[in-house]
């Protein structure tokens, strides 16, 4: 409700300004320790939950880096030589790939197989 | 009126307060300061009384803000804070009587202004003092504040229609008293609702 629709007699009741700083001053004089207690405690609470939170995240931390070298050492070994560079290395240059697996084409694995199987006999 | 707006910068603001921001704390206290005086002093009828029933209540609603629901508006909240702390003033005043502190103590820029605003005031406090308690605060908020019956009747604790019947009922009186200035018995803000 906008001050001049209000009735008169309410109008009549408000306070004049020396009376609203002397009361604004006395609660935010009030005030103000309070609510130095209360960023205090939101402060506390920050670094209690921080406190209580490390060592949890350490051990978050440590089962992922765990799961990940576990997952590294277990690796499947027909990826690794599925991989262009590994199938490469491990073809000596004398028995270098037949002209059919030109570096342009994809290898097909089953053919690198059977030709390294091949070149080391039996 | 309150808009949506206004209602979620209010509750940011609380949000603040709970942190013990400062810079919002002053905002709420400006909001409210003016009709809070207004409440004190047409509950209690006393300039000084009504200074501390402000200062009380704006400080217990500090104390206690954590208690505000979240998405809960400040306001009602925070009458029904004030209400409550006038009551207790007036019970502990009760016990001791005292002079009154003229309103306007402090003094303004024009003494027979000041005078004037003085009897005015004094007229009022006094047709307010014919009220019924519960005519008188609901009159007030409505007025006031602006509140719709609907959260009158929360921040009182009764019915709305008995909120329509007490400010009924308290326009007539302070027609009666004070002249038109009371406002019309009937209709007001809600209307446009």
């Amino acid at each position: 409700m906008s001050n001049d629709r209000r009735p008169i007699w309410l109008r009549a009741l408000h306070p004049d300004d020396v009376t609203r700083r002397r009361v604004r001053g006395a609660i935010l004089g009030e005030a103000l320790p309070l609510l130095a207690a209360r960023r205090d405690s939101w402060l506390d609470a920050v670094a209690e939950w921080a406190t209580i939170l490390s060592p949890v995240a350490a051990a978050v931390t440590l089962i992922f880096a765990g799961l990940a070298l576990r997952q590294a050492g277990s690796a499947d070994p027909a990826e690794s030589l599925a991989s262009a560079p590994a199938v490469e290395d491990l073809v000596r240059p004398e028995n270098a790939l037949p002209s059919a697996f030109g570096r342009d084409s994809v290898p097909d694995l089953d053919a690198v197989l059977t030709v390294i199987y091949e070149s080391e006999g039996p | 009126m309150r808009t949506s707006a206004s209602l979620a910068e209010e509750q940011t603001l609380v949000q603040a307060v709970q942190e013990g921001d400062e810079v919002a704390f002053g905002v709420l206290v400006d909001r409210y300061l003016d009709s809070a005086y207004v409440t004190a002093l047409s509950v209690l009828r006393n300039a000084h009384d009504a200074e501390d029933a402000v200062q009380g209540a704006f400080i217990r609603a500090l104390e206690r803000i954590d208690q505000l629901k979240p998405g809960s508006p400040f306001g009602p909240w925070f009458y029904r804070v004030l209400r409550s702390t006038c009551l207790n003033l007036r019970r502990r005043e009760a016990l001791r009587s005292h002079d009154d502190i003229p309103v306007s103590a402090a003094g303004g820029r024009d003494p027979e202004q000041d005078l004037q605003r003085e009897l005015t005031r004094e007229r009022v406090i006094g047709a307010l003092g014919e009220l019924p308690e519960m005519q008188r605060l609901a009159v007030t908020l409505y007025d006031l504040e602006g509140y719709s019956h609907q959260e009158i009747a929360e921040i009182l604790g009764i019915a709305v229609g008995t909120s329509r019947a007490h400010v009924h009922h308290a326009r007539r009186t302070l027609r009666r008293l004070i002249g038109p200035s009371a406002g019309p018995e009937d209709g007001g803000h809600e209307s446009m609702e």
